[in-house]
């Protein structure tokens, strides 16, 4: 039979890709991959969603180095 | 919003209404588009033109625009489909009243919007073009500043108007504070920025008249404004020939700048360039093109040095560098705070202001709402003409890196959406990714693993269509 799942489907870059699978498991989400580049999110709504972008936004802010940013 | 978007939101009977107005007629048509403008032309002697021969009024090649422009019309209802049996019988028609006052626009030269014959004279000092340019551009900066700046304390018309607008909101405390709209709203150009207070202020009236608190109405309103856009600047206009109504209307334009008179008594209007400009839509470039008059108006006069110094500030004042330095020429505190919502400053000279865009502070702004393209156009609207003439008036590496900013905010897109898979055959798989793209529910799907996303909205289709042919 048929299995229907409902929840967000989410579109991004590889590397972005591996990340939200690695903090699915700390967030406690359900991650289906269907390719390099798409992600089905079981059962998640827009909370979950602003959860991975702050936790994206925390990686970003320490991969970057700014002299101004710091210094001033 | 502009307001020609604005009027294709407003139903039909409105429109009528409106339409009955020989100059909100002739304000549409001077803002329309030039192939709108032919087409409207075309139609004007003839009572109806049936649909096949419209097709052919443009080529092949232009068939986008050819669409586009019979939209814009359909769309304002000027002109009007008769649907007839067949396809071939279809045709379309000018909306009559449009057209008649068109076509009596067209033979009337010596109409008068509002006289100025009278024998009355103007007591208070004549205002020159200058001062009514000055007189509009203060108001309008002065508005700017009531959101940019929470210690200001506008007017109470103007203040609900931002809030009712929602650029500014009530702060717990009493106080009101600039929302992320208010930021976006900020950097737009002058036409964008009044169309969108205007169109909040009609609104405002209308509801007003449902309630029956007011007698003015939207309609009323708009063909006032169309009117004024007709009139002479530099020219005063006698108060007394207007309606209460239009007395009323006056007072508010005032407070925007549209409308310049001495005080609210005075027995003089004078119509400002914002106004005049307002449905022309040349607003845009209003900076520019009050620098360039005024070049033309004082070459001959004897403050040229002292002219010469202000046009360089109002035609720009960014001089951006590529290690992302930013200075602003300017002594303007409306100006510099304008900057600082995405750029940090680092000091402040008497006519000059230093900062740096940094990634913070860009973040910051995007937070806010601010797109990187309205900084983008922001910093090349307002650039400095020295760094026009080099011909680069926003380095790219620097817009570059500003939308790389904005792009790493916006790593991931998502869908509400539902997932199929397990299908039972290859048959029933196919049948139903024929089904749901024929549907256009269709977003992702893999044969390999037979699996199948749809949106939101597909899911009880798709589910009905998988147990009537499948189970």
């Amino acid at each position: 039979m048929v299995h229907v799942y409902k929840g967000l489907f989410l579109e991004c870059d590889p590397p972005t890709k591996q990340f939200v699978e690695y903090i699915s498991k700390q967030e406690h989400f359900e991650v289906i991959v269907l390719d390099e580049t798409h992600l089905f999110l079981q059962a998640a709504d827009e909370k979950i969603i602003n959860t991975i972008q702050r936790r994206i936004d925390d990686l970003q802010n320490q991969n970057t180095y700014s002299v101004f940013d710091k210094d001033q | 919003m502009k307001v020609f978007q604005y009027l294709t939101t407003l139903d039909a009977r409105d429109l009528e209404d409106l339409y009955k107005d020989s100059w909100t007629c002739q304000a549409i048509v001077r803002s329309l588009p030039p192939r709108a403008k032919q087409y409207i032309f075309k139609m004007l002697m003839v009572d109806t033109y049936p649909l096949t021969i419209a097709k052919d009024w443009s080529q092949h090649s232009s068939n986008h625009q050819h669409k586009e422009a019979l939209k814009k019309l359909f769309d304002l209802k000027i002109i009007l489909l008769n649907r007839g049996k067949q396809q071939s019988e279809q045709s379309i028609q000018l909306n009559p009243l449009f057209q008649e006052n068109i076509k009596s626009a067209l033979v009337e030269f010596d109409k008068v919007i509002f006289s100025n014959s009278s024998n009355i004279k103007d007591t208070n000092k004549i205002p020159n073009i200058n001062d009514l340019d000055n007189y509009s551009k203060k108001q309008w900066e002065q508005v700017l500043y009531f959101l940019s700046d929470d210690a200001a304390q506008p007017s109470k018309f103007i203040s609900d108007l931002l809030l009712s607008s929602n650029l500014t909101r009530r702060d717990q405390d009493g106080s009101l504070s600039i929302t992320s709209d208010g930021f976006k709203f900020l950097l737009k150009d002058v036409y964008t920025q009044i169309w969108t207070l205007l169109i909040v202020y009609l609104n405002d009236l209308e509801k007003k008249r449902r309630e029956g608190l007011t007698q003015g109405s939207r309609n009323d309103l708009l063909g006032f404004l169309f009117r004024l856009s007709f009139l002479q600047l530099g020219k005063g206009y006698l108060v007394g020939e207007l309606t209460e109504l239009q007395k009323e209307y006056l007072i508010c334009l005032k407070q925007f700048g549209l409308i310049y008179m001495k005080s609210d008594a005075s027995l003089f209007f004078y119509p400002t360039r914002l106004i005049i400009s307002l449905t022309t839509g040349k607003t845009l470039s209003l900076i520019q093109t009050l620098a360039v008059d005024k070049i033309n108006s004082s070459s001959n006069s004897a403050n040229t040095v002292a002219s010469s110094t202000i046009e360089k500030k109002e035609s720009g004042y960014i001089v951006l560098e590529t290690n992302y330095r930013l200075y602003a020429y300017t002594a303007s505190s409306l100006q510099i705070s304008l900057l600082s919502l995405f750029v940090k400053m680092l000091y402040r000279l008497p006519n000059l202001a230093v900062g740096i865009i940094t990634r913070e502070s860009i973040r910051t702004a995007l937070i806010h709402g601010i797109t990187a393209d309205q900084i983008i156009d922001f910093i090349r609207h307002n650039a400095h003409p020295n760094a026009v003439n080099n011909g680069q008036p926003i380095p790219d590496v620097v817009a570059e890196q500003i939308l790389l900013w904005e792009q790493e905010r916006n790593r991931i897109t998502y869908t509400k959406s539902v997932l199929y898979n397990s299908f039972p055959t290859t048959d029933c798989y196919h049948a139903t990714l024929k089904f749901a793209k024929e549907q256009d529910y269709y977003i992702w799907s893999n044969d390999q693993l037979k699996t199948l996303v749809v949106n939101e909205n597909g899911n009880d289709p798709i589910r009905n269509f998988i147990k009537k042919n499948f189970a």
